[in-house]
């Protein structure tokens, strides 16, 4: 997947002025509670940075769409491998933070482990099973032990 | 002062410290020199454990893994080409043209010894200047700090790289992630969206472990995708190959002296960072060399040159750091989280506080560097194997050094799942060009811009007047004034030279 530069920054932009909508006219008002005699109110400094983003969204589009024609742009790009691996990675810690808890840190992470590193490419069985064995260990080891902190 | 040096010098010494410092440094030289682990990520991964330790030992700890690190990224840019840390990016020009004519030994002995000068010439710079900054900084109301803040955040401008608007978006976002928890006046909660855990804020250790390690992890898996490779280099053919010789040296040292002061100088202004100082000192010394043609091509000048700067910075970062409490750069943001693990501030009244730790620190810093070059030297052939190490072991195993590493911070599961949310936007911003590193910066701001301008405005019964009133606001005033034209025109310059290149190509 290719997208061109003055593309991106107009996607982009878009997505932050809504965003910065969204922000001054539901978050703040709904997530800040409005203090009548606060001489500086606590909605002051987050509604000023909305605004800077709104406006800087803005700017980037008008740039990005100043940019389309230009034949020195750069282009942002991701192949379908690339992009599976890391979404695969951010899935394994999430299923691992979630499960982590249940099946406990050893387990989990013995699993999660080898799991990504057959995932990266790793063929060896016999390094598969050593280090992700023994890399949770030590790591088990070292916090409980040396550093007092239980892990789940 | 020389009395609390000494006697800084006795406790780094004490092996109970020098361990941790020991530690921190082969870490740092380590993760330094596989490339696409940075010094950061490994400062990133040793904050967890300093949970348990004094903070001596923490901070010698984190500034030996800081020096360390930044040396080692120049290891894997001589060797493979690839820069272990960004800042050794400059070092890769004639770093690696060196290995490939054989004298990577020599290279790697050029990069120890300019680093290592670099470090203490920006040590002892800091010792001179940090105290005196903070002495006048105590003088400061919520009026001056509120104006040294407007002027940290024009810093988010330089340190934006090519996009100001990416940086200065990257840098409110920083800014509204710093607003999340309970207002500091009238502690009623903002953004926590009912959620108990964000009371208190978001941590800054889990956002830099999230937007920095694990997003930078992420990246990396993207070229484990693509496959990679290692260089094969030839051996060295003469006993010079491998040495850097004294003549050699007496000819580097105006390069040295004066890239360390330009990495001091850059070190000392917030937001600039070693890489721009590791470009800065090369592009000096190409300009000031008599044989400039040589540079790109091999010259022992280039690598000394972006060295001396890069390592340089390790010290004078600490300077706005100590003296005022505002973090340099990302790496002096995340010695902030250390700070405050060990229950400390840093900023002017460290130097009341805790004299004993800033001299501690002040003496590890130069132990850091004299154990650097010791231990490199034993070392260093060791160290060119680590460039070789497999990405499909190295990754997955920091991913999980990071999670535990967060878990550990507050035993906490919830951030976990921040540190993920901040992994996916810090990629995100990576891989659209919006540096993370001006985010860090908005969200170190944050607080402190906030508190500092409400409590003036508070004190001066909503009074304006109070950010003009001393002779110290205006200078404040008078330097955002200068940063923003500076940054301005450095623009302009690049929007012309682009317009430029448009021309060229339309022409063609």
């Amino acid at each position: 997947m290719k997208i061109k530069e003055s593309k991106a920054e107009i996607f982009i932009g878009l997505f932050l002025f809504i965003f910065a909508l969204l922000l001054l006219f539901y978050i703040i008002p709904t997530q800040i509670r409005f203090v009548p005699s606060a001489t500086t109110s606590p909605r002051l400094m987050p509604r000023f940075v909305a605004i800077i983003i709104g406006v800087l969204s803005l700017t980037m589009m008008f740039f990005g769409y100043l940019k389309r024609n230009r034949l020195n742009q750069k282009e942002f790009s991701i192949s379908q491998k690339e992009a599976k691996l890391v979404i695969l990675t951010l899935i394994v810690i999430a299923i691992y933070t979630m499960a982590v808890k249940y099946i406990r840190y050893i387990p989990t992470t013995i699993i999660s482990l080898a799991f990504l590193m057959w995932a990266f490419g790793q063929k060896s069985k016999i390094k598969l099973v050593l280090i992700s064995t023994a890399v949770p260990i030590v790591i088990y080891v070292f916090f409980t032990n040396f550093l007092k902190i239980r892990l789940p | 002062m020389i009395e609390l040096l000494l006697d800084g010098f006795v406790n780094v010494l004490v092996p109970g410290n020098f361990i941790y410092l020991l530690g921190g440094l082969i870490l740092g030289v380590v993760m330094g020199a596989i490339p696409g682990l940075t010094a950061t990520m490994a400062i990133a991964l040793i904050i967890p454990l300093t949970f348990t330790i004094s903070p001596t030992q923490s901070l010698i700890m984190l500034l030996g893994a800081y020096n360390g690190g930044i040396f080692g990224g120049s290891i894997s840019a001589i060797l493979l080409a690839t820069p272990g840390t960004p800042s050794a990016a400059a070092t890769v020009a004639d770093g690696f043209k060196l290995a490939q004519k054989g004298q990577a030994g020599k290279a790697i002995k050029t990069a120890l010894i300019s680093s290592v000068f670099g470090g203490l010439f920006s040590s002892i710079v800091l010792i001179l200047v940090a105290e005196p900054i903070a002495r006048y900084a105590l003088k400061f109301g919520p009026g001056e700090f509120t104006i040294i803040m407007l002027f940290s955040l024009t810093i988010i401008a330089s340190a934006s790289g090519k996009s100001m608007i990416k940086g200065l978006i990257g840098g409110c976002l920083g800014l509204l992630f710093g607003f999340v928890g309970m207002d500091p006046v009238y502690s009623i909660p903002r953004f926590t969206f009912g959620n108990v855990n964000l009371s208190s804020g978001i941590n800054l250790v889990v956002m830099l472990i999230g937007s920095l390690a694990v997003a930078e992890i992420l990246i990396q898996i993207e070229s484990v995708a693509r496959g990679r490779t290692n260089a094969h280099l030839p051996p060295p053919m003469t006993k010079d190959d491998d040495r850097l010789t004294f003549k050699e040296f007496k000819t580097l040292l105006k390069t040295l002296v004066r890239s360390s002061a330009l990495g001091c100088a850059i070190g000392a202004l917030p937001g600039l960072g070693p890489t721009l100082a590791s470009y800065v000192g090369y592009d000096m010394a190409k300009r000031n060399s008599k044989n400039p043609q040589k540079f790109g091509e091999g010259a022992i000048e280039g690598v000394a040159a972006a060295e001396a700067a890069n390592n340089a910075v390790c010290g004078a970062n600490l300077i706005p750091l100590l003296s005022l409490g505002v973090p340099g750069d990302t790496v002096a943001a995340m010695l902030i989280g250390a700070f405050l693990i060990q229950g400390l501030t840093p900023g002017p009244l460290i130097f009341r506080e805790a004299p004993e730790l800033v001299y501690n620190i002040y003496s590890g810093l130069i132990i850091s560097n004299i154990l650097l070059f010791a231990f490199v030297m034993l070392t260093y052939k060791f160290f060119t194997n680590i460039g070789k190490l497999e990405t499909t072991v190295i990754f997955p195993v920091v991913c999980m050094f990071c999670i535990v590493g967060v878990y550990a911070f507050n035993q906490s599961l919830f951030d976990v799942w921040i540190m993920l949310f901040f992994a996916v936007l810090g990629y995100i911003l990576m891989k659209f060009n919006f540096p993370p590193a001006t985010m860090m910066i908005g969200f170190i701001l944050a607080p402190l811009f906030e508190t500092n301008f409400r409590l003036a405005l508070l004190i001066s019964n909503n009074s304006y007047a109070i950010f003009f009133k001393s002779p110290i606001t205006w200078f404040f005033w008078g330097a955002t004034l200068l940063s923003i034209v500076t940054i301005a025109r450095g623009k302009i310059k690049d929007v012309l030279a682009e317009r430029a290149i448009d021309k060229e190509l339309n022409n063609i």
